[in-house]
C-alpha cells in the first residue's frame, strides 16, 4: 500500500475522530444531529454545506468537458454558477410555505398533494430513484477514478474500495455530516482549489495568456461553439446547456425537517445566501483549470483526471494526497445524501405505499439500507463493465430528473389551473424525450439540447394535457392562494418571515374568522385605538 | 370562562413586539393586539439504536401541532407554567393524544434514521407526554390590503396571516 493511499485513510479516520469527539460532547440530546447547525453562523454552515455539495462533476466532469470542448463548456458553469440563486429566487419561497401547508413531507408527496394524483406519486418516485442511482453511479465512477491515481490500484479495484467506503460512509454518515468536520473540508478544499488556480495561471501567462497559447493551438477552443465549432449555430445547445444547471436544480428532488425553536430563534437562513455566493468562487475555477490543462498538459490518457494529474504535479507528494483525500471526501458526502434520498424514496414512496402498507419502522428502515447495498453493487457492475463518462452521467441523470419534476414544481406555485392530468402529462413527456434525445442521440440532428427538448415538451403537455384533468379542489385552491401571498408585505418583514409557522397561520386566521365577526376586522383596520389587551400576567412575562 | 392550562411563557412583550415591526417597517403602524394560545403535544422518547461505532442512547423530544397533526423537532425541552387562560384564547385540538402519539412515533422514526444513520433501532420508549399550548401574538397592520402576522411569543419568529 503507497503513502498516498494511507494518507486518505488516515484522512478519513481524522474526520471519523472529529465527528466522533463532536458527537459526544454534544450526546445531551440527538439535537447535534439534527439541528445542530442552527448554533453555528452563517458562513460556518455555508463552508460545510459547500463541501458537501461538491461533487465529482466538479472535480471531474467539468475540467474534462473543458479541455476537450474548450470555452464552450462554461455555458454549463454559467448556469450552475446562477442556478441556486435562481432555485432560491423562484421556487424556494413559494414552494416551502405550500409544501408545509399540505403537510408535504417529501417532494414527491408534495406533488402528489398538490395535484391530488396517485400516479403523479408513482411515476416521480420511479424517476427519482432510478435517476438519482444514475447520479451517484457518476459519483462512485469519480471515486474509482481518483482512488486509481492516488494508490496505483487498477481502476477496477480502485471503484471497489471507493464503492465500499462511499457505502460504510453513507450507513455511519452521522458523525461525517457534523458541521465541524464538514466546515474543515470545506476549508481545506477552498485553499486546495484556489492554491492550484494561483499556481497553474500564472505559468499558461493569466487569462489572456491562456487564450493566447490556446489560440495558438486550435483557435475554435476559443469559440462559444465547441472545438472544431461543433455546435455552430445550435442556439438550442447553447440554451439547454445554460439551463440545465441555471432551473435544472429546482428539479431536484429534496427532504427538509421542520423544526421548532423552544427559546428565542437564530436561524440560519442566511447560511443558504453565503452558500450560493461560495458557490460562484468554486464553479469556474475547475472549467479554467481544465482549459489551462490543454495547455500545461496536453496528452492526458483520461481527461477526467485532469485535476488529480494538476495536483500531482504542483503540489508535493503529502499535500497533493491530503487535497485529493479531500476531494474523495466531497465526492462522498454528495454520493451519501444521493443514496439516503433514493432509499428513502424507495422505502417510503415505492414500499409502503404499494408493497407493505403495514411495515413497521425498522421494516422500512431495512429497506432502505438494502436499496442503498444493492444499488452500491448495480453501482460496481455498470461503472466496471460500461464506464460512461461522469460528465455525460450527470448531464444525463440531472437533465431527466431536471425535465420530469421542473415544470411540475413551477406549476404547483405559479399555475391555478394546472392539474393532475397536465402534470403527469408534462412529467412523462419531459423524462421520455430527454431520455430518447440521448439514447438516439438526436443533439446533432436537431440542434436541441436533450434538456431544451424535454423542457418544450414537458410544457407542451403540461398544456394539453391540462384540458383534460378535473380543476383542483377547493382546499387545495386555497393553500395555492395562501402560498402566493398576494398581499403586500414590506421587503424587510419578507426576508424575516419564518416559512415553518405556515400552518400554525393558517389555523390562527381560521380560528379568528370563527371567533370573529368581519366587520369587527375592518373596524379594526380603521380604527388605530382599538385593541384588545391579553391577559395582564401574561404580559408582564415577557 | 377560562381554563387552567400548561403554557411557555410569553417572551416578548407587546411593546418589543410593534418596536421590532416599527424597526423594520416605519412607515406602517402595527398594533400586538392580543395572543392566542396554540395546542402542541410534547413527547420526548429514549431511543437505542444500533449505528457504527457510537450506538444510541439517548433522549429525543418532538412536538405535534395537535390542529395539523405536524411534527417539529424540538431543540429543548419546553418550560411550561400552568396559567389560566380564557377559552376565547385557546385554539381548540383537532388531534387526540392517541394520534398525536402515533403522528410523533413515526416523525422520530423518519428523522432519525435520514439523519443519524442507524442500522437498526433497538428500542423507542414513550417516556413523557404532555399538551401544552404556545403563545402567538396576533398583528395587526392598520393599512389597508397590508398584511397581518402572527408572531411566536417564544421565539419571536413571524409569518403573515
Amino acid at each position: 500500500m503507497n503513502l498516498d493511499i494511507i494518507i486518505f485513510f488516515t484522512y478519513l479516520l481524522g474526520m471519523l475522530g472529529i465527528g466522533l469527539y463532536f458527537t459526544k460532547s454534544a450526546s445531551a440530546s440527538a439535537d447535534h444531529y439534527l439541528l445542530g447547525n442552527r448554533k453555528i453562523g452563517a458562513p460556518v454552515t455555508a463552508i460545510s454545506m459547500q463541501s458537501s455539495s461538491m461533487s465529482g462533476f466538479m472535480f471531474m466532469g467539468g475540467p474534462a468537458q473543458a479541455f476537450q470542448e474548450g470555452w464552450h463548456a462554461l455555458w454549463y458553469a454559467i448556469g450552475d454558477a446562477g442556478g441556486s440563486i435562481v432555485n432560491l429566487s423562484v421556487l424556494g419561497k413559494r414552494m416551502r410555505r405550500l409544501s408545509q401547508l399540505l403537510g408535504a413531507l417529501s417532494p414527491i408527496e408534495y406533488l402528489e398533494k398538490r395535484f391530488e394524483s396517485f400516479g403523479i406519486r408513482v411515476y416521480g418516485a420511479i424517476i427519482a430513484i432510478i435517476f438519482l442511482f444514475a447520479y451517484a453511479f457518476a459519483q462512485f465512477i469519480a471515486a474509482g477514478k481518483a482512488l486509481s491515481a492516488m494508490s496505483g490500484f487498477s481502476y477496477e479495484w480502485a471503484l471497489i474500495l471507493g464503492v465500499g467506503v462511499i457505502i460504510i460512509y453513507t450507513v455511519a454518515g452521522g458523525y461525517l455530516a457534523v458541521a465541524v468536520s464538514g466546515f474543515i473540508q470545506g476549508i481545506i478544499m477552498l485553499i486546495g482549489v484556489t492554491a492550484i488556480g494561483i499556481m497553474v495561471l500564472p505559468k499558461v501567462g493569466g487569462l489572456s495568456g491562456l487564450n493566447a497559447q490556446l489560440a495558438a493551438i486550435d483557435p475554435t477552443y476559443l469559440s462559444i461553439w465547441g472545438k472544431d465549432l461543433i455546435y455552430y449555430g445550435q442556439w438550442g445547445v447553447i440554451i439547454g446547456a445554460v439551463l440545465i444547471y441555471a432551473i435544472g436544480y429546482m428539479g431536484l428532488p429534496h427532504v427538509t425537517v421542520r423544526h421548532m425553536s423552544m427559546q428565542s430563534a437564530n436561524t440560519t437562513k442566511n447560511a443558504i445566501i453565503w452558500s450560493a455566493a461560495f458557490n460562484q468562487l468554486f464553479t469556474f475555477t475547475p472549467y479554467i483549470l481544465g482549459l489551462s490543462a490543454i495547455v500545461i498538459m496536453p496528452v492526458v490518457s483520461d481527461p477526467e483526471m485532469v485535476i488529480p494529474e494538476l495536483v500531482y504535479t504542483f503540489f508535493p507528494g503529502i499535500l497533493a494526497a491530503i487535497l485529493l483525500s479531500a476531494i474523495m471526501a466531497a465526492i462522498m458526502s454528495t454520493c451519501d445524501s444521493l443514496l439516503m434520498q433514493a432509499g428513502t424514496t424507495l422505502s417510503r414512496d415505492i414500499y409502503h405505499r404499494f408493497i407493505n402498507k403495514k411495515a413497521s419502522h425498522k421494516q422500512l428502515l431495512l429497506v432502505s439500507r438494502l436499496c442503498i447495498f444493492v444499488g452500491g453493487i448495480i453501482g460496481i457492475i455498470v461503472a466496471t463493465y460500461e464506464p460512461p463518462t461522469v460528465f455525460a452521467l450527470v448531464v444525463f441523470a440531472f437533465g431527466v430528473l431536471g425535465n420530469t419534476f421542473l415544470v411540475p414544481f413551477v406549476a404547483s406555485v405559479y399555475s391555478r389551473k394546472a392539474n393532475k392530468i397536465g402534470i403527469l402529462c408534462a412529467m412523462i413527456s419531459g423524462s421520455i424525450i430527454n431520455i430518447l434525445w440521448e439514447i438516439l442521440a438526436l443533439q446533432n440532428a436537431s440542434g436541441l439540447h436533450p434538456f431544451l427538448a424535454g423542457l418544450i415538451a414537458s410544457l407542451i403537455a403540461m398544456f394539453i394535457g391540462n384540458q383534460f384533468g378535473t380543476p383542483p379542489s377547493d382546499p387545495i385552491l386555497e393553500a395555492y392562494d395562501l402560498a402566493k401571498q398576494n398581499k403586500r408585505i414590506p421587503k424587510k418583514l419578507e426576508k424575516g418571515i419564518f416559512e415553518d409557522l405556515a400552518p400554525e397561520a393558517r389555523n390562527i386566521s381560521k380560528f379568528i374568522q370563527t371567533q370573529e365577526d368581519p366587520e369587527l376586522v375592518t373596524k379594526r383596520k380603521r380604527d388605530k385605538n382599538f385593541e384588545i389587551e391579553p391577559e395582564i400576567d401574561l404580559r408582564l412575562e415577557g | 370562562m377560562s381554563a387552567k392550562v400548561f403554557t411557555q411563557p410569553v417572551e416578548f412583550n407587546k411593546d418589543q413586539i410593534e418596536s421590532s415591526f416599527k424597526k423594520l417597517h416605519p412607515h406602517s403602524n402595527f398594533i400586538a393586539e392580543r395572543v392566542i394560545y396554540y395546542p402542541y403535544y410534547y413527547f420526548s422518547y429514549n431511543i437505542k439504536a444500533k449505528r457504527l461505532f457510537l450506538p444510541l442512547n439517548e433522549k429525543v423530544g418532538c412536538a405535534i401541532d395537535s390542529i395539523s397533526g405536524r411534527g417539529s423537532l424540538i431543540d429543548y425541552k419546553p418550560k411550561w407554567k400552568e396559567l389560566e387562560i380564557s377559552i376565547e384564547q385557546q385554539m381548540p385540538q383537532t388531534y387526540t393524544l392517541k394520534d398525536c402519539a402515533s403522528f410523533s412515533e413515526s416523525f422520530i422514526y423518519r428523522s432519525l434514521s435520514l439523519k443519524m444513520r442507524m442500522i437498526s433501532f433497538k428500542e423507542l420508549k414513550r417516556e413523557q407526554q404532555q399538551i401544552f399550548y404556545r403563545p402567538y401574538w396576533v398583528v395587526w397592520n392598520e393599512k389597508d390590503g397590508s398584511s397581518d402576522f402572527i408572531v411566536d411569543g417564544v421565539s419571536g419568529q413571524y409569518h403573515p396571516l
